[in-house]
């Protein structure tokens, strides 16, 4: 009889996350608050736009003194005058 | 805003390049931490995961802050060994003080004789400086209940380490005694009757009639047709009449003027012991007032029980001011109304005519008044046998 010493898997960043993207908006501190769930990555940000990954897409974020707020579980929060929020396909 | 439980455990502030965000953010992302970023690129890390968050940061500059916090604070001085020590006998002291009582306070309406309640409950085990382990409170109440004489209900409450004493107090109704012997009823005044009851006795008056002070109105002799014999007449009798109200405003009135106000005396109250710090002696002016006043000490709402008692002595100068006519003439209405109000509380007002004169002393005003109100009196008599 053989024992295996069986290695505990690492334990993924995204355990507990949103897979799919969903977005939200509504009026929070400072302003317009957009929560975007599912984000996989996050590739360009600067107080007047942000650019965050989700599955099949990019949501671009334009507005002015744009905070971001990085939470486990992949979701991404901005919070500032948003002016614009759209989906850009990754096909297009 | 700093987190509570960072503030408690310890916290970081990382600041990266603005430029940096990106990256930084997105790393964030990548390895699961929540961060949340400033406008200026800084953000607040807590004392966990400080080091998970620098290998994040690698290949981006960042300066990071000496821990900050209750954590942060007892670290940096966790040299200084008497700073330390001093923290922690105060924290022990304050919380050994909150197993005593600090002050007892009495609420309710119509408690006359306060110390002697207080007085009371000392007795029965509640006083300041008592420990809360060894006070029960519903004993407390019965016996104070059983021994006093003023008090109907009593509730003790612990607010921290205040004791509230909520009280109802005792009010005793004497029942009302029957009359005995003979009476009859008689006109307090000149009068015209506008209206009799009669509950016992004879009325002799009617309606319409006019009678003078001292008139029996009901009487307590009953005639040969009602029976005959004696009793105690009863009822109410109101009557119409006239009467003049006047007032006077003298021409000038004095004036208090406020000229100094002092400290008369200092005295510190702690635990319910006096010490006088500062006290005057000696005849006082005459013309001030003396006021005393008490300060009390709380912290974060808990009052401490020490507090100060001083007195403060006001003086004034006396000056005499002369009134015009259109002032005299207000003040005398507004006496006028008073007056009138006060002589006819029970009745009904049924006309008012005024008018006033200015004369050397100063300003005379009367009202002519016709009123309705009750004018009856009780006078008893007795039998006289022969």
């Amino acid at each position: 009889m053989t024992s295996k010493n069986k290695k505990e898997p690492r334990k993924s960043p995204s355990v507990g996350a949103i897979s799919d993207f969903r977005l939200e908006l509504d009026r929070g501190e400072g302003g317009v608050r957009v929560l975007i769930n599912g984000a996989r990555a996050i590739r360009d940000f600067s107080p007047t736009r942000a650019l965050v990954r989700v599955k099949g897409a990019t949501v671009l974020v334009a507005g002015d003194g744009l905070q971001i707020t990085v939470y486990e579980g992949r979701a991404v929060e901005l919070v500032g005058k948003i002016s614009g929020v759209e989906l850009l396909n990754d096909k297009t | 805003m700093i987190r509570p439980d960072y503030l408690l455990l310890g916290y970081y502030i990382f600041k990266i390049d603005k430029e940096e965000l990106a990256r930084a953010s997105a790393a964030a992302l990548k390895e699961g931490v929540t961060l949340r970023f400033g406008s200026d690129g800084s953000f607040a890390v807590s004392a966990r995961q400080g080091a998970q968050v620098e290998r994040l940061l690698s290949g981006i500059d960042y300066t990071k802050s000496e821990l900050r916090g209750l954590a942060g604070f007892f670290r940096k001085g966790r040299h200084r060994f008497g700073v330390m020590a001093a923290i922690f006998v105060f924290i022990f002291i304050f919380a050994y003080l909150q197993g005593f009582v600090w002050d007892v306070r009495v609420e309710g309406e119509g408690v006359d004789n306060q110390d002697a309640l207080l007085s009371e409950l000392s007795t029965a085990g509640l006083f300041v400086g008592a420990r809360w382990g060894s006070i029960d409170t519903s004993k407390i109440e019965a016996r104070v209940l059983m021994d006093s004489d003023s008090v109907s209900w009593l509730n003790i409450n612990r607010r921290g380490t205040v004791a509230y004493v909520s009280v109802v107090r005792r009010e005793l109704h004497e029942l009302p005694k029957e009359p005995t012997g003979y009476a009859s009823i008689v006109a307090v005044r000149d009068c015209i009757i506008e209206e009799i009851t009669v509950k016992e006795g004879y009325a002799t008056v009617k309606v319409g009639q006019s009678v003078k002070r001292g008139d029996v109105l009901i009487s307590g002799v009953l005639p040969p047709e009602l029976g005959g014999g004696y009793c105690y007449a009863d009822g109410s009798v109101k009557g119409r009449f006239s009467e003049r109200v006047e007032v006077k405003i003298p021409c000038s009135v004095t004036d208090r003027v406020l000229t100094d106000e002092k400290i008369g005396g200092l005295s510190l109250k702690i635990f319910g012991f006096n010490i006088n710090i500062l006290k005057k002696y000696g005849n006082l002016e005459t013309s001030c007032d003396i006021i005393d006043k008490k300060e009390e000490i709380t912290i974060l709402g808990a009052r401490l029980p020490v507090s100060a008692e001083y007195q403060v002595i006001r003086e004034y100068a006396v000056t005499e001011r002369q009134l015009g006519i259109d002032e005299q003439a207000k003040m005398a209405l507004d006496e006028l109304k008073l007056a009138i109000g006060r002589e006819n509380a029970d009745g009904d007002l049924l006309s008012i005519k005024t008018d006033g004169e200015i004369t050397d002393d100063g300003y005379i005003m009367w009202a002519d008044t016709v009123v309705r109100a009750e004018v009856s009196s009780v006078k008893e008599f007795k039998l006289i046998l022969e």
